[in-house]
């Protein structure tokens, strides 16, 4: 019996040829499951909580009585303040294509977050401080889809490879709230809450959402098509005019700033029970969504 | 899901006889209606299916089958059509990863004809898998569990009769000193902490292991020869030793389970198979790893073969595989309390 020719499950499948049947009796679990457990240290060496959390204390934690800047003479860890750290998952542009050739996306329609969590391929979870996606050039050679993104992050490659086809790219912020409301969009309306109003950036991310270069949500509109020209003339090739009906409809469908959904404005409540929205008349509550 | 388990449990035997109360009940003697008595009838005097055999050899019946409900096949729900195997092979092409696809002959249940010409593609992904003897073991191992209570009671000395009081006084004797024989340090006496309670053994298995056991159950009882696919469970005769003597020519093993689509079964293996305990049938709902294995030969029909390459191809490749899989590894909680609802 030579096998070695064979794949693992087809030697696993021509051995069991061989072997008696398989049956209720004579199945056995792994040898490692039915390892004892280790038994703790026990009397001196046993250490209490607070010292294990000593030693595997997070990533970037001050612990201690003596704070960081008197007990280390030299400049900040690497991996201070990692926990609050806003995080952007990366997705690759040969991913996004593969997407629209399986037919995962559809390109006739403005592609935001929650369009690509529905997909499952890209997963999102904002409980880890995940903010949204950073657009990667993985594969802009190869990138042939005319799509309109809005995206949280993105690299000049990236757009470029976007802007060379026709289409177009919007890198906007979104607060964890809204975030994780675009994450599950059906899992959010069933709480019954009200859309929220996006918040503004922080400071230390309005700089990257003003930036005309960026493709930001906030630059003047007229700095982001000069930039079209430049960046197309950066990386040599013509930028395709807008004056497609499917980018004119793409146009229009731009985001409020405090804008979660398309076409859902802040402060209303989707039922997804009575098939209705609710908005609200209280003359307070629309000033504060509207503002 | 606990509710698709109870149903799976149920042996098709059992929901044979459930059936059968109704369907049975109402065989009326044509001389007895006027008296108003039923008869039961037992099994041994089903109606044979029309055109065969058995029904040339016992043409006249004591007993009229009239119960509309059953006998009107358009009323009865039946299972959904599975897709076929073009549609199957179609709808997931085999991975470039996967094995090779299998083949297996379409036979049938009829002595004259045990084999038809027919050669059936079987998808390398449910059919070749690489197979998982300890992945098998969970699976037999929760299924056993499951569903396993505990209905221990151990007494604790309070809740027991009281005895005699002092076995002896307390001071004078030189032995030790005890108020009951009920104390958890005499022999027959009370328990501390012991079980008062149901104890429940319920887990689940993840979502995973439980669809990866159904498929290296399939892939290794096919690479052993004992998986056979069958046009229909149709056979000619009710007679217990027609298919007994099918089953020994034939080669296969002697403990079989037949799988259909439908759980109500061919009236004829029903009657023949009733009596013999190593031959049983099951709907395709109810396949799972236990019974596999405790069966030596299975025996599918084309349609279950088809339900089951269907579903099981659904669960490796549906896009929400991994939020099922992570969800079916978390226990159930209730709903958080939301002040901000309130």
């Amino acid at each position: 019996m030579t096998l070695g020719h064979l794949s693992s499950a087809e030697k696993a499948l021509a051995m069991l040829r061989h072997l008696p049947r398989v049956s209720v009796n004579n199945l056995a679990k792994l040898p490692t499951d039915s390892l004892p457990k280790k038994t703790p240290l026990r009397g001196a060496k046993n250490r209490n909580k607070r010292d294990m959390f000593k030693i595997w204390s997070p990533l970037g934690w001050e612990g201690g009585s003596s704070p960081i800047f008197k007990t280390t003479p030299v400049e900040v860890s690497y991996n201070y303040g990692y926990h609050a750290q806003r995080q952007y998952p990366p997705m690759s542009l040969k991913t996004l294509q593969l997407l629209i050739d399986t037919g995962r996306l559809d390109t006739h329609h403005p592609i935001d977050l929650a369009t690509l969590c529905q997909t499952k391929v890209y997963r999102l979870d904002p409980n880890l401080r995940q903010f949204g996606v950073h657009l990667t050039a993985e594969g802009m050679d190869g990138f042939k889809a005319k799509v309109h993104l809005e995206v949280q992050w993105a690299s000049q490659e990236a757009i470029a490879a976007v802007e060379r086809n026709g289409g177009s790219l919007v890198t906007a912020y979104f607060d964890i709230f809204s975030v994780k409301a675009l994450a599950d969009p059906i899992a959010f309306f069933k709480t019954g809450q009200p859309i929220p109003r996006r918040l503004t950036p922080p400071a230390d991310a309005v700089g990257y959402y003003m930036n005309p270069a960026n493709r930001g949500y906030l630059a003047d509109p007229t700095k982001v098509a000069e930039e079209r020209v430049l960046l197309a003339q950066k990386f040599g090739y013509s930028v395709p005019p807008l004056d497609d009906p499917v980018s004119q409809e793409a146009q229009e469908l731009i985001k409020d700033p405090r804008q979660v959904f398309y076409g859902l404005q802040p402060g209303w409540i989707v039922s997804l029970a009575d098939k209705r929205i609710y908005k609200p008349l209280d003359e307070e509550l629309v000033k504060h969504y509207n503002s | 899901m606990f509710q698709i388990c109870r149903r799976a449990c149920q042996t098709p035997r059992n929901v044979l006889r459930l059936l059968a109360v109704p369907r049975y009940a109402s065989f009326k003697a044509p001389d007895a209606a006027a008296s108003n008595e039923t008869v039961v009838s037992d099994l041994d005097q089903i109606p044979a299916e029309p055109g065969t055999a058995a029904s040339s050899e016992r043409p006249s019946r004591r007993f009229v089958f009239h119960d509309e409900d059953l006998d009107n096949e358009s009323s009865r729900i039946r299972p959904p059509v599975p897709p076929s195997r073009e549609t199957i092979f179609r709808q997931y092409p085999p991975e470039s990863l996967a094995g090779v696809t299998r083949y297996a002959w379409l036979e049938t249940l009829d002595a004259s004809e045990p084999r038809t010409d027919r050669l059936l593609a079987l998808h390398p992904e449910i059919w070749a898998a690489r197979p998982r003897l300890d992945n098998l073991f969970h699976n037999v191992e929760w299924q056993l569990w499951y569903k396993d209570v505990w209905y221990t009671h151990e007494r604790n000395p309070k809740q027991m009769p009281p005895g005699i009081g002092r076995p002896w006084p307390q001071k004078g004797t030189g032995r030790a000193r005890h108020r009951t024989i009920r104390s958890p340090l005499w022999v027959d006496g009370g328990r501390c902490h012991g079980a008062q309670n149901p104890r429940s053994h319920f887990y689940m298995l993840p979502y995973m292991n439980r669809l990866n056991g159904l498929i290296h159950a399939l892939s290794v009882k096919f690479a052993q020869d004992d998986v056979h696919i069958v046009r229909d469970l149709h056979i000619p005769s009710p007679d217990p030793e027609y298919i007994e003597d099918f089953i020994e020519n034939q080669g296969w093993s002697l403990s079989t389970l037949f799988v259909d689509t439908d759980d109500i079964m061919p009236a004829n293996i029903t009657a023949a198979t009733e009596k013999i305990n190593h031959f049983n049938l099951m709907p395709v709902y109810g396949l799972n790893v236990h019974s596999m294995f405790y069966h030596s030969t299975l025996v599918l029909t084309e349609s279950a073969l088809n339900t089951i390459e269907s579903k099981l191809l659904f669960g490796l490749h549906r896009t929400d595989r991994t939020d099922v899989a992570i969800n079916s590894m978390r226990t159930p909680r209730p709903p958080k309390f939301d002040y901000r609802t309130y």
